[in-house]
């Protein structure tokens, strides 16, 4: 499951404070919040030499789901997004049928809540502190791939253990994609992507979901080890790691089901 | 023994499993050389259903089904024939369970519901009083297979009754069952003679 270009953009209209968002920057740092928050967007993001990042919203227009509205702010010329009767219809479908496929109704309120307060801020604070978090800065370099061999390091053995759970239930079976696909995933950042990051020449048009996904790669490990010893096993919450994994940018991202050459990425 | 309007046919939920196609994700279809995962009798039976719905048969399922275990047993059934990728197994594997279950969910709505039966124990008995050597299952039906042959029986129909299995509990005691319980069990691989 994932929420389709038109689906991510309601949603995050619709959670906006009057359920409009003043600039395509605050639009796109709130679209890149939402991978923070393990919801896959059939998107791009894209990473600029400069050090920005953005998703790949293209030539966004005006259409049957949202408004653009063009004003001035001192002496800049700027775009507004309001979203439209029939784009608010779509958002509450992605909120009533499509969201909770993947995330609890605390998850879900807790999304409600945070965008609201978030869509009041400027896309700078909103950004926050996000590239020093995600390691996007060049100056991390050392850091970004310590961190990916490290967590190389404590999957491996959580990968071990993944073998002996038993597949007699679904949250079993589950739990041991989770855990084998965040293995792979990781040793592919470690092993291949960010081989070369230490060259001069490393191509910084790089695709942020690498850096989403080490990111929150690291922040569900402690929830992936407490599973493996637990008698009660959270399906939903598993699932949603799961989705958001293997279906963000699904044929787009090279470490992808939908890469025929998958297989080649496996070290 | 073609079915006609007044007949019903009920299935086994591991012949449900085997309506199922999975449209496997490239990586993986690459490996398998196929877009898509189905069982071997999958085409008798998608024919079967067709016909037999255009025909007005009332096809049947049995609830409460067990859907763990059944796609469990199917996903081994595919990786002991070691059909599967020899990567990201276990992604493999959800990636076929989940596909069972949806597909399973979407097509079990075609089919009409009969509750198994809750009080066996006298049923079972005659079993055990009627025990044949089975090949490959231990040779007494499951308590989940006795449910669903004490439910089939008292289910009230004008025409014949056919049970589609592939589970030698069904077809290993077919005659004992049709003159017991009242309706005519077909092997999954033979149920194209229903035609």
């Amino acid at each position: 499951m994932n929420l389709t270009k038109d689906e991510s953009i309601c949603l995050v209209l619709g959670l906006a404070y009057k359920h409009e968002i003043n600039s395509k920057t605050k639009l796109n740092k709130l679209l890149g919040r939402l991978n923070l928050n393990f919801i896959p967007l059939d998107f791009e993001f894209t990473l600029h030499k400069n050090g920005s990042f953005a998703v790949e919203l293209g030539d966004i227009e005006g259409n049957e789901l949202f408004d653009l509205s063009h004003y001035d702010y001192k002496g800049t010329q700027c775009t507004k997004y309001i979203l439209k009767e029939k784009g608010m219809k779509l958002f509450d479908l992605v909120i009533s049928k499509k969201l909770p496929q993947i995330l609890s109704d605390d998850d879900i309120n807790e999304i409600i809540e945070r965008f609201y307060a978030l869509s009041k801020l400027s896309a700078r604070e909103i950004a926050d502190n996000e590239h020093k978090k995600l390691l996007v800065d060049v100056d991390d370099r050392f850091i970004l791939k310590q961190t990916a061999h490290d967590l190389s390091v404590e999957l491996f053995d959580l990968y071990g253990e993944a073998k002996k759970v038993d597949k007699n239930s679904f949250a079993g079976i589950d739990l041991r994609a989770l855990i084998e696909y965040s293995y792979f995933l990781v040793r592919y950042l470690s092993e291949k992507k960010f081989k070369k990051l230490d060259d001069e020449s490393y191509d910084f048009e790089a695709d942020m979901l690498d850096y989403y996904f080490l990111y929150n790669i690291a922040e569900i490990i402690p929830f992936m080890n407490e599973q493996l010893n637990s008698g009660h096993r959270d399906i939903r919450k598993i699932n949603k790691f799961y989705q958001f994994l293997v279906h963000s940018a699904e044929g787009i991202y090279p470490f992808s089901l939908e890469n025929p050459d998958l297989k080649d990425l496996c070290v | 023994m073609s079915c006609g309007l007044d007949d019903v046919v009920g299935f086994d939920e591991c012949s449900l499993i085997h309506l199922c196609k999975i449209k496997l994700p490239k990586s993986f279809a690459k490996v398998l050389n196929s877009d898509a995962f189905q069982f071997k009798n999958r085409e008798n039976l998608e024919l079967l259903v067709e016909k037999l719905s255009e025909r007005k048969v009332k096809l049947c399922k049995f609830e409460p089904m067990n859907l763990t275990i059944n796609i469990q047993k199917a996903v081994s059934q595919i990786l002991d024939g070691e059909s599967g990728p020899s990567f990201l197994s276990s992604v493999f594997e959800k990636t076929i369970s989940d596909g069972l279950y949806n597909s399973l969910v979407y097509i079990s709505t075609n089919f009409e519901t009969i509750e198994k039966s809750a009080d066996i124990s006298s049923t079972k008995e005659f079993f055990k009083n009627n025990e044949r050597n089975l090949k490959k299952e231990n040779n007494i039906p499951e308590d989940d297979d006795i449910s669903i042959m004490k439910a089939f029986k008292f289910f009230q129909a004008k025409g014949q009754k056919f049970f589609v299995s592939e589970d030698e509990h069904f077809w290993g005691y077919k005659e004992l069952i049709e003159s017991e319980f009242k309706f005519k069990v077909i092997e999954e691989w033979l149920c194209s003679s229903l035609l």
